[in-house]
């Protein structure tokens, strides 16, 4: 039997800081090997809680990316401290708040997968698993899509992504990229009340989305990152304050539609990204889903039957 | 195509359109072939078993010059 790889924990907070300021450290990330550098101080102890559970890569190898963070010289007396990204040697964006640089750094790794990983299709959509079967939760920003996901991950589904909807075209296999899950202002709570058991990153207030903090993926969901599922269900959700459950199918082709236009690179994928996504759909049940009431909601997905019908 | 809806990728521009079933026999039965409008308009209400009215007539003319700006359809000389 193969020995399990070693994880980031196996470093300890120690070897995993000097990693970190060092020669990097090497994280496998579902289908991405990326090499991290960081050299600010205050966010180390809290990356190494959010990632110690992550197969661990030596540095002697091609990497998917590098990204690196470090902090940079504020020019006037009192200005506020900042920190500069690179993605492979390039700064994607302006330097940002010091105090932020958490979720900056998480920013960083989605936007470096997204820039550095066309070849996907990437669907803005978390994904979870039960039975073999992939759930997508296709939506904008301020749906609720995270919270709910973070919720699902807590209740029984294996936990893929709350950002991207993984697929490699010609297939309807949704991919895992378990990663922190950044929770926004209210939701914070939401899940400390919910899953009591998450365990929580530190919350970053005032950032360009408010108060941040991140859910660690689940051990056991990093653990089986490489096994992708086919896609059964497309749930489209909206979080609407006080309303009653309602989960309405929708018609494929509006579904196919809602789907395609939601995906980061559907338009520069082409046939093969069209190919994809009618896949998807011709096999997934698909629905809207508003809701209030956060239990109410994974009781009820979790009582989609999973068996296809004859 | 699913529930009556039909979902079209046009190659040369990447793009996908979503069409109801009347758009889609236009695009796909009628304009198969050159035809003026009203030779286009009469063909499709008789596939529809639809009424042929100008209200009718005006209807197609808007979804053919729709179809020419999204580049589906194009002008050829008489």
């Amino acid at each position: 039997m193969a020995a399990a790889p070693a994880t980031v924990a196996t470093l300890g907070p120690d070897g995993f800081k000097a990693r970190l300021i060092g020669e990097g450290l090497g994280l496998r990330l579902g289908p991405f090997d990326v090499l991290l550098r960081v050299r600010v101080p205050h966010i180390t102890s809290a990356l190494y809680h959010l990632y110690r559970h992550y197969p661990l890569l030596d540095a002697d190898r091609v990497f998917s990316c590098h990204l690196s963070m470090y902090r940079v010289r504020a020019w006037r007396k009192g200005g506020t401290p900042m920190v500069r990204t690179l993605i492979d040697g390039r700064v994607p964006h302006e330097d940002m708040p010091a105090a932020h640089a958490l979720p900056v750094l998480e920013w960083a790794l989605n936007l470096a997968i997204v820039m550095r990983h066309q070849g996907y299709l990437m669907l803005h959509s978390a994904v979870v698993e039960r039975e073999g079967c992939a759930l997508l939760l296709p939506a904008s920003p301020g749906h609720g899509k995270t919270t709910l996901c973070a919720a699902l991950a807590h209740r029984g589904w294996r936990f893929f992504s709350d950002e991207f909807g993984l697929v490699k075209p010609g297939t309807r296999a949704a991919l895992p990229v378990p990663r922190p899950m950044p929770l926004k202002n209210e939701s914070i709570d939401v899940i400390r009340t919910f899953a009591p058991d998450a365990h929580l990153g530190p919350s970053v207030a005032g950032t360009r989305k408010g108060t941040v903090a991140h859910v660690r993926a689940p051990i056991a969901s990093i653990a089986r990152a490489a096994e992708p599922a086919a896609i059964r269900w497309v749930v489209f959700p909206r979080w609407v304050a006080g309303a009653a459950l309602e989960l309405e199918p929708v018609p494929k082709a509006r579904a196919f539609m809602e789907l395609a236009t939601n995906a980061f690179n559907y338009e520069p994928l082409g046939l093969a990204a069209f190919q994809t996504v009618r896949q998807i759909i011709d096999q997934a049940d698909c629905y809207h889903l508003a809701y209030s009431d956060l239990e109410e909601a994974v009781v009820r997905l979790s009582s989609l039957p999973s068996a296809v019908p004859a | 195509m699913w529930g009556g809806e039909h979902v079209l990728y046009h190659h040369p521009s990447g793009k996908t359109h979503l069409l109801n079933e009347g758009s889609a026999l236009l695009l796909r039965c009628v304009l198969i072939t050159p035809k003026d409008v009203a030779a286009a308009a009469r063909e499709l209400a008789e596939l529809q078993g639809g009424l042929l009215d100008e209200r009718f007539v005006g209807h197609v003319t808007g979804l053919i010059m729709r179809f020419d700006e999204l580049g589906l359809v194009e002008p050829v000389p008489t």
